[in-house]
């Protein structure tokens, strides 16, 4: 009997450390950007766009089809950000790379690269929500304040020292998020995708294509940099729940127009 | 009631009694500077040494056998915690926190396994008993206990010249 209670007793021992530990987690990854209020993200965003095309290879796309579209799509998902504290500017550039990436104060680069490969609006509606999620989740501040000290954060949006903005700038284009961050922008775009109408299985075929495409994930491109588990991330979208009397609004574009235009 | 055979006090038990018991626990380190990161490779140098070492005393199968007994909770822990690492690291599963979780518990549990084998070590170069929780007592059942053949004469071979 004795033995019997021993055993039951490291077994509850065991359980219960392991339930402690996965319930109050020892690494508390919380996020530090509420250190950085909103409006000093906004301006770190708008000394960032000023110096942008200056530090980067980038070109800015528009008045054609295609900066038309991104226009229509991010309006479309803009609207149902009710409670979004952030003035987005969403920018079309010439890049081929299948690419889109944030930067502080809701700016958000969409690559030309990865427009010419979605098959539709909805697509590329995907990755610009995926995105919006790590701005209004504030990953991008929390990321640069990870890498490069609050201090140094505050120095460069009180001083605007142009050298300081081109690191950061190489940074934003270069780095990724990590798996929780991504995880959590994942979430975020499949709930705005359904505010939105637009379907967040969406974002599952193009995770699909792009995977057929390059056999794994392209490692520069920001949403899958960190590679969360694709077949998660692909499976969490296609399991998202609808309700039943969700119906999608196709967008009135001509994606065959908007492709030829870039 | 099972009945078992008395215990040696230290004083009965020999110096090399006690190194082999003592031995028992700390084939962990020589299996640590051999094995790491594959933490199968103590619990089999610990099973080798208890093959070895059970018949020589009753007070050595003790120790030798808590010390195998109780390394294999923390075996099979460690051999999880390096499977799962592993199917997240190639199999693209996600790192949650019940994986965190486990991480922690089996760092701990390998701490605690560490700190009561080094304490049964000493006790054992002492020539003591120590009895860790579970594995004690069926560690002592097996060394000690009076099994039901144990006092029947076994059939003598060798006879006196008739």
């Amino acid at each position: 009997m004795k033995t019997i209670r021993d055993a039951l007793i490291l077994l509850a021992i065991f359980a219960g450390i392991w339930a402690l530990f996965t319930w109050v987690p020892l690494f508390d990854d919380d996020s530090l950007s509420v250190e950085v209020s909103i409006e000093q993200e906004e301006k770190l965003g708008e000394l960032i766009m000023d110096n942008f095309y200056s530090s980067s290879s980038y070109q800015r796309i528009k008045g054609n089809a295609a900066d038309s579209a991104i226009r229509i799509i991010s309006t479309r998902l803009k609207e149902q950000l009710d409670l979004s504290e952030f003035d987005y500017n969403i920018i079309l550039v010439k890049d081929e790379t299948i690419n889109a990436f944030t930067l502080p104060g809701g700016n958000i680069v969409v690559l030309s690269g990865l427009v010419d490969f979605a098959e539709n609006p909805e697509e590329v509606a995907a990755v610009i929500a995926h995105e919006m999620g790590h701005v209004e989740k504030r990953h991008v501040i929390d990321r640069l304040i990870k890498e490069f000290g609050i201090a140094i954060l505050f120095s460069v949006v009180s001083g605007g020292d142009a050298i300081l903005i081109q690191d950061l700038i190489q940074s934003l284009i270069s780095q990724g998020f990590n798996r929780k961050q991504e995880a959590e922008a994942d979430d975020f775009a499949l709930q705005l995708l359904e505010k939105s109408s637009v379907s967040p299985r969406a974002l599952a075929t193009f995770f699909r294509r792009l995977n057929k495409k390059y056999g794994t994930f392209d490692d520069k491109m920001e949403i899958f940099l960190s590679h969360p588990a694709k077949n998660s991330r692909i499976k969490k979208s296609l399991q998202y729940e609808l309700p039943e009397d969700f119906q999608t609004i196709e967008f009135d574009l001509d994606w065959d127009r908007v492709k030829e235009s870039l | 009631m099972s009945k078992h055979h008395s215990l040696p006090q230290p004083d009965e038990v020999s110096i090399e009694e006690r190194e082999d018991a003592m031995g028992g626990y700390l084939m962990m380190f020589a299996a640590i500077a051999a094995g790491l990161p594959l933490p199968i490779i103590n619990l089999i140098a610990a099973v080798i040494y208890y093959y070895i070492n059970r018949k020589k005393s009753r007070f050595v199968h003790f120790h030798s056998a808590q010390s195998v007994l109780s390394q294999l909770p923390t075996s099979i822990m460690n051999a999880v915690l390096v499977f799962w690492t592993l199917r997240i690291l190639f199999y693209d599963y996600e790192y949650g926190n019940t994986y965190w979780g486990y991480l922690v518990t089996v760092i701990l549990a390998n701490l605690f396994y560490f700190g009561f084998s080094i304490w049964a070590a000493i006790k054992a170069r002492r020539g003591q008993m120590y009895y860790f929780i579970f594995f004690g007592r069926i560690s002592y059942d097996i060394a000690f206990k009076i099994r039901e053949n144990e006092n029947n004469p076994v059939e003598a071979v060798n006879l006196p010249p008739k």
